[in-house]
């Protein structure tokens, strides 16, 4: 057996980096919505370990059990929701992805089939849109007991704003939403803590900057060529870009290595198609934040893509090569027969 | 810098190679190994001198077995000759050579090189030279230590700089070649301007410095480094046309051709759970036991012995010999790794040298569809064992995939 010293990095090690990255999203988004967040982080990170805990004790993996992958799966299925949805939809989002989670698709280790996280959020976005998909004003705190959520006031977050046709976007507002002060999902309000923690886990090597630098690209510069609203589409793409999902998802959500390609041709592929999909979403199909469901789109395909990229090793062009070489033909033992 | 593609950056690797200098005494017993297929030339009792042929073969490429020390032939069995050694160190006659070495043809310098035995990394030296006379236009001369436990390179440059170079005129003779490159380990660069000052004709020979990352003495990694040219295992000297020596060989080419006598000492780096970690040469045939003593012992009882390193060596008993082929030995404390799932972190994939995807190679070949590796290019792997080392989830992939790409188990 070779080597006979290994690195001393460890699934725990590897998997806490993410942890650590939320805890200052958790904090903030503790600061603006109030101790509420503290509840329902806390209902959908137990279903999500109860229901890890359950299905290995099913299929007999329990020796396969950690703590800390349902932990993940909990905490970002329940911060792509706003804070004002119902107490039952973050215990079905612990569920949904902890179970896509701990379900691997056959023939490749340990890959899911759809992104857990991404879909949870576009199950319940979809679902239950009547009770999940409105934003209450930031800095209107709830109290942890405070269950029920029919009597606050909603609020139009700047996303939605700008596709009815808002035209006041100015730079205060842009820089409210870059610090995390107008309204949104609790994880997805404070783009400034969002690249910190990002640049946090790419630092600790847990997901490489390819996806999430390309997939933010992607939706600035498109949406910066075909801007929407009536304001100057610097304004607007830039509106787009720092409100919504899309810079929590890309760091967060379509990194998450489970379900993204592992080369590195694949990330930039998976990138630029989550990027393409979320504009696609936004202007043609009427979705506001288009940024999880073009995440879960896009990631039923990574093993395609994955596929289609991992044939390009050392010196593979020598041997493509080789095997085009047309092959010669005995002219004897062609005229014996 | 040049530098290979991926790898590891093993940091304090210059500890390694300034441990201190030592010629080991040759010790009272020593132990030759004698390969199937060759026929004793010795009984019980008989008198040999330091280099005098033991046992030889009729095929070719072939180098005769010959004893590192002087005395009498104490126990003959099946296959280890045992040489009690009585300390007058007398030495073989030297062959004469009647000619200047350049006046040799390819046929005579492969025949001194086999009789001379001397092995490049345990394939014989005249092997690689028949096998790339006239193929090849560049002499490699791998100066990167190939092991982060390696430390003997520095001390070959520093002590035997002028045999190297003459070395590599030889070899540059033998096989038609145009040019010789030393290539220098980053960590020995203050030695490039020693090197400059000894070569004479800098268009013969000329020195690059390497990033010394960890494989990137392997061959196909070293002629990428230099070339940034892929080239594939198979007819990789005609494709690349480049012969990678090691430069302890090409050294002790020069010094047999040159005296006329055998040289059976090995250079080897003594490291690890030992009290005085060495550089040290000793006799082919020395016992590990031996070396072991000699250094100081171990600081700890419970410790496994390994020969080559920590990342592709083998573990070795007290009982072994030094080979022809043994770089260094190192004692470490055995670990017991608990394998867990995967998780895709995706580490290996950035880390192959060889710009593999372990992890789908992996995935492949434990779900049966191990045929399906070929087009993913499982045969360019050359078991490097980056893939393991950096696993956080200690999978043993390196394991898997260097014996499904060789058929063999590990």
């Amino acid at each position: 057996m070779f080597p006979h010293k290994l690195n001393k990095d460890t699934v725990f090690h590897t998997q806490s980096t993410i942890i650590i990255a939320l805890i200052p999203i958790i904090i903030w988004s503790v600061y603006v919505f109030g101790t509420r967040t503290i509840t329902l982080l806390s209902v959908s990170v137990l279903c999500a370990i109860l229901t890890d805990l359950l299905l290995s004790f099913l299929s007999k993996n329990l020796s396969y059990f950690s703590v800390l992958k349902p932990l993940i799966y909990g905490f970002l299925s329940a911060l792509v929701l706003p804070v004002s949805a119902p107490v039952w939809a973050f215990a079905m989002g612990g569920f949904i992805s902890s179970t896509i989670g701990f379900i691997s698709l056959k023939g490749s280790c340990s890959a899911n089939i759809i992104n857990p996280v991404a879909a949870s959020g576009i199950i319940l976005y979809g679902l239950f849109e009547s009770v999940v998909n409105r934003f209450t004003a930031p800095f209107e705190t709830f109290s942890f007991n405070q269950l029920s959520t029919h009597d606050c006031k909603y609020v139009t977050t700047i996303l939605q704003s700008i596709k009815n046709g808002n035209d006041s976007i100015t730079d205060s507002t842009l820089i409210n939403t870059f610090l995390g002060r107008d309204a949104g999902a609790m994880g997805e309000i404070s783009a400034l803590l969002i690249i910190i923690g990002g640049f946090f886990i790419i630092w600790r090597k847990y997901i490489s900057y390819h996806i999430p630098v390309i997939f933010v690209s992607t939706v600035f510069l498109l949406s910066f060529f075909f801007p929407n609203g009536n304001c100057e589409a610097i304004y607007s793409s830039a509106a787009e870009t720092l409100s919504g999902g899309v810079i929590f998802a890309s760091f967060f959500v379509a990194s998450l290595p489970c379900s993204s390609p592992i080369t590195k041709n694949g990330k930039i592929i998976f990138g630029l198609l989550c990027g393409i999909f979320t504009f696609i979403l936004r202007r043609f199909f009427g979705i506001v934040d288009g940024a999880l469901f073009a995440t879960a789109i896009v990631s039923c395909f990574s093993q395609l893509i994955d596929f289609l990229t991992g044939n390009k090793y050392f010196a593979y062009i020598s041997d493509k090569r080789k095997a085009n070489e047309p092959k010669k033909t005995n002219l004897e033992e062609l005229l014996k027969d | 810098m040049l530098s290979i593609l991926g790898g590891i950056n093993f940091y304090n690797i210059d500890k390694i190679q300034k441990l201190p200098f030592e010629s080991m005494p040759s010790p009272e017993y020593v132990y030759l190994k004698i390969p199937d297929g060759y026929s004793l030339k010795v009984n019980k009792g008989t008198k040999v001198c330091i280099g005098e042929a033991v046992a030889s073969a009729d095929g070719e490429f072939c180098p005769p077995i010959r004893s590192s020390v002087s005395g009498t032939v104490e126990e003959l069995s099946e296959n280890v000759i045992t040489v009690k050694n009585d300390f007058e160190s007398n030495i073989l006659d030297g062959y004469t050579i009647s000619s200047t070495i350049f006046e040799l043809s390819e046929k005579d310098i492969q025949n001194l090189a086999d009789s001379f035995c001397i092995y490049d990394n345990s394939v014989p030296l005249s092997q690689k030279l028949n096998d790339s006379t006239g193929k090849v236009e560049n002499i490699i001369i791998n100066a990167v230590d190939s092991e982060p436990t390696e430390g003997t390179v520095r001390h070959i440059i520093l002590e035997h700089i002028d045999e190297l170079i003459k070395g590599i005129k030889i070899v540059i003779h033998a096989v038609k070649a145009r040019m010789g490159i030393i290539a220098l380990g980053d960590t020995c660069e203050d030695l490039s301007k020693l090197i400059q000052n000894h070569v004479t004709d800098s268009n013969l020979i000329s020195t690059r410095i390497i990033e010394s990352r960890y494989p990137s003495s392997n061959s196909k990694c070293l002629v990428f480094a230099l070339t940034r040219k892929e080239y594939s295992e198979e007819n990789f000297v005609e494709e690349s046309k480049c012969l990678v020596l090691k430069g302890e060989t090409v050294v002790n080419l020069y010094r047999c051709i040159s005296q006329g006598t055998p040289f059976t000492k090995k250079l080897i780096t003594v490291s690890g759970r030992i009290n005085n970690p060495k550089n040290l040469l000793v006799s082919v045939g020395t016992k590990i036991d031996d070396i072991i003593k000699y250094c100081g012992g171990s600081t700890s009882d419970n410790y496994i012995i390994l020969k080559n390193g920590i990342m592709t060596g083998t573990p070795i008993l007290p009982d072994d010999v030094v080979e022809y082929d043994t770089n260094s030995i190192t004692l470490i404390q055995k670990q017991k790794y608990s394998t867990k799932k995967c998780i895709r972190c995706g580490k290996c994939v950035d880390i192959c040298p060889m710009l593999l995807k372990p992890l789908l190679l992996y995935s492949n070949i434990i779900y049966g569809k191990a045929e399906k590796n070929e087009q993913f290019g499982i045969k360019q792997c050359i078991g490097c064992g980056c893939c393991s080392y950096v696993c956080p989830s200690k999978i043993p992939l390196a394991n898997i995939i260097f014996g499904s790409a060789n058929k063999t188990t590990l």
